[in-house]
């Protein structure tokens, strides 16, 4: 599959500090791709140099086959960006807003107004196009900022942490729309996130700390790479089942109110059904890409589940 | 056409941003609106009191009515002059505030040039400010001929409006390069109070500069905003000046008018010799094109992030 973004050895240095430090990586055309790291992990900077905002230290990087620092314009022409922070202008209509910003990209009223066509529905816009942003929910405000990154319809979209701070409806709207742009308009997403669970709907996920990639791959691959399946057994504590399971292939297990919460790197079926006449209720979990953080960084990500 | 686009769209942006937010247009005008409570309360009398004592012995040939507007076109001098440095500085706020929340990311991950996005904040703040300049300018010649004799022609009308146009450009110019290095709205407000405060005294507006000393009266002289002063009092009050001159019918050999535009600074009094008129015309469109030549050196530094 053709390329949306390929990131060689890119690197940002501010003085003596460096905020992303040789990452590689490839982003396929259509995928939900998605960059996952606690704030400081250079995210943010990543994105602003992929969106030539920042100029990389060193490093090379394609969009759309477009050199990074050579091509730029036109690779502005193929992004579109929905910033962690708001970028519209609060005291203006959410009609002034999308009518000025269109212009930069060298459309009129009319372009424009073809072009919210497509998403006009979609996005609800009738209903507020004549409100002023301030006035908008936390959720219609999202709308409209993701309605402005597509004016131009982009290839490629960056969503820099676009469900911070919202509450879950809005957050679960947001989502709904953007996998709405996956299926239907075919778009490259380019997301960056720090709730976990928001990383499960990716194709492929990157993980950053400390402005270096620590791991890649899709959920699947990474939790069954990072984390250990949890058998949950609903049962009594008693010496028995203790020993049942220091027998057994345990990497840790601890007792829970009413459970047993243990955790196995392999055989859990095997244990399960080897023992099928004392474990009578039971539940087995996979690892959540909370684990696979945790597994990998020791650290719980701030917002994690929230 | 393209192009264009990009450049008026961001200019209208700019432009919608300052008119929306009544606060900053309140506080744009703010030093004039002082200014006119001053006038009313006492100022009226500072400035009618060397007029009278210059006419003491000269009897009935200069009406008060005449008296009255010659004051009256200094004070309108006066808020013309503040509102050319207050009204350019808040609408350059703008850039300012943009910088402070980076919205000018949305501005410059798009088509559009940096240099146009910096040439739009210029071209819309002396929009804005000439604009409302103008609308201050025609308030006060309004109350003017309703008040008695206005002696303008519509080419002083003309001249007035060149060089209000001018005082906006090169108000515009000067604080940009100053404003370009302004990263926090909080430091802009402060350098604002001060601007207010002093804005009024720097042109003459409160006290005639005459009143000053010499090296006070050499520094004040040197700023392009009291040079535009300058011109627009010939501009605005000469006309009722010469009148009085006419009705005394050289019976003074001209000593009246001459210890007016003296009392008054009628010319730029810099370092022991009077400016003509035209000298201090070229300095403000030297100083003008000097400031805007230093924001096209500057600005690459500024705003093309590294």
């Amino acid at each position: 599959m053709i390329k949306a973004i390929e990131v060689n050895n890119l690197k940002k240095m501010y003085g003596d500090m460096t905020a992303v430090n040789k990452i590689t990586f490839d982003v396929k055309r259509g995928e939900l791709f998605a960059f996952l790291g606690e704030n400081g992990a250079g995210k943010s900077t990543t994105i602003n140099m992929l969106s030539t905002i920042l100029t990389k230290t060193s490093g090379e990087a394609l969009i759309m086959g477009k050199e990074l620092g050579k091509e730029d314009d036109a690779i502005r022409k193929e992004i579109g960006i929905v910033f962690q922070n708001s970028v519209l202008d609060k005291k203006l209509t959410v009609k002034q807003n999308l009518l000025t910003r269109g212009a930069y990209y060298g459309f009129g009223k009319k372009d424009i107004t073809e072009r919210l066509d497509d998403f006009w529905e979609e996005f609800n816009l009738k209903e507020i196009w004549n409100r002023k942003y301030e006035n908008l929910s936390g959720g219609q405000r999202r709308r409209v900022d993701i309605a402005r990154a597509l004016l131009h319809k982009p290839s490629i979209l960056f969503l820099d942490e676009p469900t911070t701070g919202l509450d879950p409806m809005s957050r679960k709207m947001v989502w709904d729309y953007i996998n709405h742009l996956r299926k239907e308009e075919k778009l490259t997403i380019f997301l960056t996130t720090h709730y976990m669970e928001e990383t499960a709907e990716a194709d492929n996920v990157v993980i950053m700390d400390k402005g270096s990639i620590i791991a890649e791959g899709s959920p699947a691959e990474l939790k069954s790479r990072y984390t250990a399946k949890k058998l949950i057994w609903y049962t009594d504590a008693c010496d028995r089942h203790r020993q049942i399971i220091e027998q057994a292939n345990v990497s840790k297990y601890k007792y829970e109110a009413d459970h047993y919460n243990i955790s196995m790197d392999s055989g859990i079926t095997e244990f399960v059904w080897n023992n099928r006449d004392i474990i009578k209720d039971f539940e087995i979990i996979k690892g959540t890409m909370d684990d696979v953080f945790l597994a990998l960084t020791g650290k719980e990500m701030v917002g994690a589940n929230g | 056409m393209a192009k264009l686009r990009g450049l008026s769209g961001l200019i209208k942006r700019n432009m919608l941003v300052f008119i929306t937010n009544k606060g900053s247009i309140f506080f744009s005008m703010l030093t004039p609106l002082i200014l006119l409570v001053l006038y009313i309360l006492f100022l009226k009398k500072t400035f009618l009191t060397p007029l009278e004592n210059a006419t003491a012995e000269l009897g009935n040939l200069i009406s008060s009515g005449d008296m009255d507007q010659f004051v009256n076109g200094l004070l309108l001098t006066g808020i013309i002059s503040t509102a050319l440095l207050t009204i350019p500085y808040n609408a350059l706020e703008v850039m300012v505030k943009d910088r402070e929340d980076t919205t000018y990311y949305d501005m410059i991950s798009t088509p559009v040039s940096r240099a146009e996005v910096i040439m739009s904040y210029f071209i819309a703040a002396v929009m804005t400010a000439f604009i409302q300049v103008m609308l201050v300018m025609a308030c006060g010649l309004g109350m003017l001929a309703i008040n008695g004799k206005v002696y303008l022609e519509i080419t002083d009308i003309l001249m007035l409006s060149g060089l209000v146009f001018l005082g906006t450009v090169s108000s515009t110019a000067i604080f940009m390069l100053l404003m370009m290095f302004i990263k926090s709205m909080s430091t802009s407000s402060a350098l604002m109070g001060i601007l207010s405060a002093v804005s009024g005294f720097v042109v003459g507006a409160y006290i005639p500069l005459s009143e000053f000393g010499e090296k006070i009266q050499n520094v004040c002289n040197l700023i392009p905003a009291t040079c535009v002063t300058i011109l627009i009092r010939n501009r605005l009050t000469g006309g009722t000046l010469n009148h009085m001159n006419e009705n005394i019918g050289g019976l003074d050999n001209g000593m009246f008018a001459d210890s007016m535009k003296e009392i008054f600074t009628f010319n730029s009094y810099v370092f022991g010799r009077n400016w003509e008129l035209k000298q201090t015309l070229l300095y403000i469109i030297i100083i003008t094109v000097i400031s805007v030549g230093a924001i096209s050196i500057i600005y690459p530094k500024i705003y093309n992030k590294r």
